[in-house]
């Protein structure tokens, strides 16, 4: 095998690595040589970001997901016992 | 001081319970444990509020409080879970990954990778149905993994404290989001982009 080629599964866990913690340069080099001849590679890469920027703004508590899901609301007694609690561990 | 504390704090709790509290159901899907983090993250906001310093607003400071404690809550769960080291769900999703490549290493053929690629997909989180689909194949993944995940997304942390938080070398991390996003994606393809 040519030390050089990767296949897709490295080169997407590569994808990957590079976005977590980074690539050694004989990484890097491979990556960016697999990734200059391999569309499905780029198409995957394209989607790790749109997924990484989805998972990162659902994740932000004023962020989309706080406008859709069904919105969980304390009770009244619930929130007095809340405010009771407080009082006493002040 | 003490008075007023107590009365700014009444105000938070008047004005943001109802935020925290849903967002802490909606995280760990258990509205008994919720209110217990919710009545925490109050509770630690009460000692702290020396510490609150305006720099943020009071909501952004209280959601980053219960952030912390939702984190906490799921290492909780995940020390208390007597799971194998590779349970069930995850060495289903590791074949449901491997499979996606042939025998090589090279990609099978993918579906409709153009439907990714649209530019509709820039205002995607805009669709609620899309952020339920993108919920709920967040909700499909092993345990370990979404427990990792999480930790990523919902605490500002680094990679080598997600390591240690939890207990993966480095390799392991980056080979577990490798797999989630695999995983996330085969799911999207599933249940948003096939339909669309």
């Amino acid at each position: 095998m040519n030390l050089l080629t990767l296949n897709c599964k490295t080169a997407t866990a590569l994808v990957e690595k590079r976005a977590a913690v980074g690539l050694n340069l004989w990484e890097a080099l491979r990556l960016r040589l697999h990734l200059r001849i391999c569309r499905a590679c780029v198409d995957y890469e394209q989607s790790s970001a749109l997924m990484e920027k989805w998972l990162h703004q659902a994740h932000q508590p004023e962020g989309p997901a706080s406008r859709t899901e069904p919105t969980e609301k304390l009770t009244d007694n619930e929130r007095q016992a809340l405010l009771d609690f407080l009082k006493r561990n002040r | 001081m003490l008075e007023q504390n107590q009365a700014t704090l009444t105000q938070w709790v008047n004005l943001y319970a109802d935020d925290l509290y849903a967002w802490a159901a909606m995280k760990i899907g258990d509205k008994e444990a919720a209110k217990d983090l919710l009545q925490d993250t109050y509770l630690s906001a009460l000692k702290g509020m020396g510490t609150f310093e305006g720099r943020s607003s009071p909501k952004t400071w209280l959601f980053r409080i219960l952030n912390n404690k939702i984190v906490d809550y799921f290492r909780q769960q995940q020390k208390t879970a007597t799971q194998p080291l590779e349970a069930d769900d995850t060495r289903q999703a590791i074949a449901l990954t491997d499979n996606l490549f042939a025998e090589d290493g090279h990609w099978r053929p993918q579906p409709h990778p153009d439907r990714w690629m649209a530019s509709s997909t820039a205002h995607l989180l805009d669709t609620p149905e899309f952020v339920q689909a993108l919920q709920a194949c967040m909700g499909r993944l092993p345990d370990k993994w979404r427990y990792v995940l999480h930790n990523k997304y919902l605490s500002e942390q680094s990679a080598d404290q997600i390591c240690q938080e939890c207990g993966l070398t480095k390799s392991n991390y980056w080979q577990i989001l490798h797999r989630a996003k695999l995983t996330m994606k085969v799911c999207l393809d599933k249940h948003w982009f096939h339909v669309q």
